[in-house]
């Protein structure tokens, strides 16, 4: 009953998020059932474009069910398309115990070639993922080598739901749990891919098409901090783009996932303010993971303020000219301070917590944004390497 | 004051009865209340310094008041209902402008009350209080307070003074005002430098500081303070009881949420309702009887 409940505020949520995106929603939901070959016929994927609709495809293989997200804005070229995803097992334990992960899921498509549109994969599991971050990796059997491509979001509400844009559709992949932060520490640069980081660390490498890494990939490694006080970003990872040096290319239309979670909050109800208690949703999804459509050169901020807009779900911000960026002060009414003195709202993007404000934060397409309220200054959330140094000062 | 009764009161009772209203309007944030407060604030001064309290009101009070409400909703993005968006981007929320009216009242209701405070609370009443307990403090309390109404009694010597010799604000062209303006300000400095010294000289010589000093006072605690002061204790006491057990909590942020209605609660409103309209009260009744008292008079 849950599962149809929070399947139901998916399919509203995605209404209202697209027709706050701009593009006109025409109202009626496109729910298709995946056969059992997989063959979603071109005539479909028209019909949702030409009605700049969105499409809802959902399958189930191995006791998990799967979801595809279409928008039709972003189909340029309709084709019959192959949406079956298999869920396997038959090297997760490899993968497993050479990643160190508590949490792994094989998956792999039928079809090779890349899906027109850029379609979000949400993959809801039968079980809870007690972990910190998903990071999805491809594995070389021959050489032992696992491939960073890309990180996922996850929710469990009840269960896993793992989301994310894929690129890739050839061979095996696995959608890996991790317990601790995700650990740059873990991945060498791409250019350093052959040196191993560590005795027994296992040998990771960044893939090239890893999202969100970056076009900017200019990882500042003087050591020094920036003028707006933020410290070098680690390698891999995009440095911050002033936004007054940005111009926003309506032209262009991307997507990135975007999710807003208090979960931390459920755990210390005991010292929320009691005025605020009345707020904090009773599962901790104040905005459970959607897709968005952004235009090229938006940044973090742009893309929370749109759709908490459309939505209609409260978000107060103050500009702060030390840090060229607007501060997040409250979501849905949940306050930074409402739940102890180390409360308050930060952000992730494709599993890391960004050194710099979300005003700075440059999109890429595909990005994975969550938003996270935090009690103890990110370290029930794995983010206090964010804000650890300029709360050392 | 001879026509107020509450000021005829003793002191204590008169205190006490300021300390309940003026930290209730301001520590417990509850919207009967607070109407409550602002009626017996607002007919007290009305009843105190008629036409002029009126006009004060009209001149003064209700910008301020626009003002708060306007400004509250700027600054402050709570609230679950959002109206509109600011030019900002924040949103602004009804319950944002509700807080800034409940800030605005709350703002002019204290200011009301201090008025009365100023006039009832005279300072040989405040000395007689805290003369023995804080006696520096209270000293200086007492000369800060008449610093103003001083200042304010002698300019306009000074002012009347200058008028007659053709120097006042009023004559002249807008230098020549402004001239006048800033001699007549001299001239005050200078006198209050002066003054100040006087005082000094004049404390001295009458032994301040020395140890063995009585002070008197003229003021009794009789039968009708003593049932005064057993109604404010009981107003004041219910009032605390009910703040203390959340029964006169009200939210407006981020819902506007109140406590749920019970007896007691009806009991603590009433009461305060009193409380808040007791001086006037006790003026009507002084009042009644003066009229009656009259009219049985002038039937003999």
């Amino acid at each position: 009953m849950r599962k149809l409940i929070s399947w139901l505020l998916v399919v509203m949520m995605l209404g209202s998020c697209l027709s706050g995106c701009g593009s006109s929603s025409s109202g009626a939901q496109r729910t298709v059932q995946i056969p059992a070959n997989g063959i979603i016929a071109k005539s479909v994927f028209e019909g949702i474009r030409d009605s700049d609709d969105f499409g809802i495809f959902n399958g189930n293989n191995n006791d998990i069910t799967y979801q595809w997200l279409f928008i039709g804005s972003l189909i340029e070229e309709p084709e019959d398309m192959n949406l079956k995803v298999n869920f396997s097992s038959s090297h997760s334990s490899t993968v497993k115990s050479y990643l160190k992960a508590a949490y792994v899921q094989e998956l792999s498509f039928e079809t090779e070639n890349p899906l027109a549109g850029h379609p979000t994969l949400s993959i809801y599991l039968a079980d809870i993922w007690d972990a910190a971050s998903v990071e999805l990796y491809s594995f070389d059997l021959n050489s032992n080598k696992a491939t960073l491509l890309a990180t996922a979001a996850l929710e469990n509400s009840p269960n896993a739901i793992i989301t994310y844009i894929p690129q890739d559709f050839k061979g095996l992949f696995y959608l890996v749990g991790k317990s601790e932060a995700p650990g740059n520490s873990l991945v060498t640069g791409s250019d350093q891919s052959n040196q191993n980081t560590g005795g027994d660390q296992p040998l990771v490498e960044l893939d090239d098409t890893y999202t969100g890494a970056g076009a900017s990939g200019s990882t500042g490694s003087t050591g020094e901090k920036d003028k707006y006080l933020t410290d070098p970003t680690p390698a891999g990872r995009p440095a911050p783009v002033e936004p007054e040096d940005v111009t926003v290319n309506t032209a262009v239309r991307y997507t990135c996932t975007l999710s807003i979670r208090c979960d931390t909050i459920l755990d210390n109800m005991a010292i929320c303010e009691p005025n605020k208690v009345s707020q904090v949703p009773g599962d901790g999804a104040i905005m459970i993971t959607r897709t968005c459509v952004f235009y090229e050169g938006e940044n973090v901020f742009d893309v929370l303020q749109r759709e908490c807009r459309s939505s209609g779900i409260h978000m107060s911000f103050k500009w702060t000219p030390i840090y060229n960026s607007v501060y997040v002060q409250g979501i849905h009414n949940l306050y930074e301070f409402d739940v102890g003195e180390n409360s308050g709202w930060m952000y992730k993007v494709n599993g890391w917590f960004p050194n710099y404000g979300a005003s700075r934060y440059h999109l890429q397409n595909g990005d994975v944004i969550e938003w996270i309220y935090t009690c103890d200054l990110g370290r029930d959330i794995g983010g206090f390497y964010a804000i650890g140094d300029s709360m050392g000062r | 004051m001879d026509k107020d009764t509450l000021s005829g009161y003793h002191p204590t009772v008169a205190m006490l009865f300021f300390v309940l209203v003026i930290g209730s309007t301001m520590f417990i944030q509850h919207p009967v209340l607070l109407a409550m407060s602002f009626l017996g604030s607002l007919s007290y001064s009305i009843y105190l310094n008629g036409r002029k309290a009126i006009r004060f009101n009209l001149m003064y009070m209700m910008p301020l008041l626009l003002i708060a409400m306007l400004l509250n909703p700027a600054f402050s993005h709570q609230g679950v209902t959002i109206l509109t968006y600011l030019p900002s981007g924040n949103p602004l929320t009804l319950e944002s402008i509700v807080y800034g009216v409940h800030a605005a009242f709350m703002l002019i209701t204290v200011i009301t009350w201090f008025s009365g405070f100023n006039k009832v609370m005279t300072s040989d009443k405040f000395v007689y209080l805290f003369g023995r307990i804080i006696p520096a403090m209270s000293l200086v309390l007492s000369m800060a307070l008449r610093f103003v109404p001083r200042f304010t009694a002698q300019i306009k010597i000074i002012a009347n003074a200058q008028r007659c010799v053709g120097r006042d604000v009023s004559n002249g062209g807008v230098l020549q005002r402004a001239k006048h303006g800033i001699k007549i300000l001299s001239m005050l400095v200078t006198w209050s430098l002066e003054n100040a010294i006087d005082t000094a000289d004049s404390m001295k010589s009458r032994g301040y500081g020395l140890p063995k000093r009585s002070a008197f006072s003229i003021f009794r605690f009789d039968k009708r303070d003593r049932w005064a002061m057993l109604f404010l204790l009981i107003a004041g006491g219910l009032l605390i009881s009910g703040s203390l057990t959340s029964q006169l909590l009200f939210w407006y942020y981020p819902v506007l949420t109140s406590a749920p209605l019970t007896v007691f609660q009806v009991i603590v409103f009433i009461s305060y309702l009193a409380l808040s309209l007791m001086p006037m009260l006790l003026n009507l009744k002084v009042d009644l009887t003066w009229r009656t008292l009259q009219a049985s008079a002038s039937k003999v």
